[in-house]
């Protein structure tokens, strides 16, 4: 190896962590989980609460269960169940809906990508 | 009228070399990989063998003959792995223009090798990014990538230093 590869690969090497926390590392807390239900108000919950809410919706009761900093759809009527196969939502502004019942819940962060949503 | 086609001792040795890539390109796409997206790409060790030893231009052509030619065989031209590959490989080449055009010879074959990988994973990584997955999760990607594109762009690199030295003492 010349000067000019191992100051290279030094380099490089000493880059490597600095991506790796650049892109692993979540640009944004998330802290409440946005659940919006057909023709009203948005609410929001703690996603450091553990709980489980019941919601009616059209088609009948969808679960969803916020845990552990983490949410996904438990159960929910639907055919297809999208909803249950979106799984946990982790990190800020990840997204999963029912659209069948009406349900749709979403990680928020400090900045909002979704400006407004209608079923 | 036959065609005549004047070929020149240079030719021949970009075409011998160029076949040299394929054959690996080739060996190596039958190979199975643990994660998608990650291979060896032991080919750049004759781009970057051919780059030391007979200048920028010719390692393009050697390089370009292998995507090209190489796709053709396994049947990938014009895909999506086409267009991965193609932009890898000139990200790479242009990565190697800088580098031989400012470095030249202060560069071993490990510096090349580690510039290629690492360009190659970059644009193919841009050109998946912008053709195909335009979603901010493919980051979470990048830093693996990385990391294997610089285990084996040090390991190609290796290997091109023995065939320069095996070379060196015939």
């Amino acid at each position: 190896m010349t000067t000019a590869d191992k100051l290279t690969l030094t380099i490089i090497l000493l880059l490597l962590p600095w991506v790796y926390f650049w892109a692993w590392h979540n640009h944004e807390d998330a802290r409440w989980i946005k659940i919006t239900q057909s023709g009203q108000e948005p609410r929001y919950y703690a996603i450091n609460e553990t709980r489980t809410l019941d919601i009616e919706g059209p088609l009948g009761t969808t679960t969803i269960q916020i845990e552990g900093g983490q949410a996904r759809f438990v159960s929910s009527p639907c055919p297809n169940k999208l909803c249950i196969h979106s799984g946990w939502l982790k990190s800020a502004n990840d997204f999963a809906a029912c659209l069948p019942n009406r349900i749709s819940m979403i990680f928020a962060g400090d900045t909002q990508i979704i400006d407004s949503m209608n079923y | 009228m036959a065609l005549e086609l004047t070929t020149h001792k240079e030719d021949h040795r970009i075409a011998y070399l160029a076949a040299l890539a394929i054959a690996i390109h080739i060996a190596e796409s039958a190979f199975p990989s643990p994660i998608p997206g990650i291979k060896p790409g032991l080919a750049n060790v004759v781009t970057v063998a051919v780059l030391i030893e007979f200048g920028w231009a010719a390692a393009a052509w050697v390089s370009l003959l292998r995507v090209i030619v190489g796709s053709l065989i396994i049947g990938t031209f014009l895909s999506p792995t086409f267009a991965l590959s193609l932009s890898g490989a000139l990200a790479s080449l242009s990565v190697l223009f800088i580098a031989y055009r400012l470095f030249g010879h202060a560069y071993g074959p490990v510096g090349y090798c580690l510039l290629a990988s690492l360009a190659h994973i970059g644009g193919q990584f841009v050109a998946a990014y912008l053709l195909f997955i335009p979603h901010a999760g493919l980051i979470n990607l990048l830093p693996i990538l990385l990391t294997a594109a610089i285990a084996f762009g040090l390991a190609s690199g290796w290997i091109t230093q023995a065939m320069i030295n095996t070379r060196a003492r015939e």
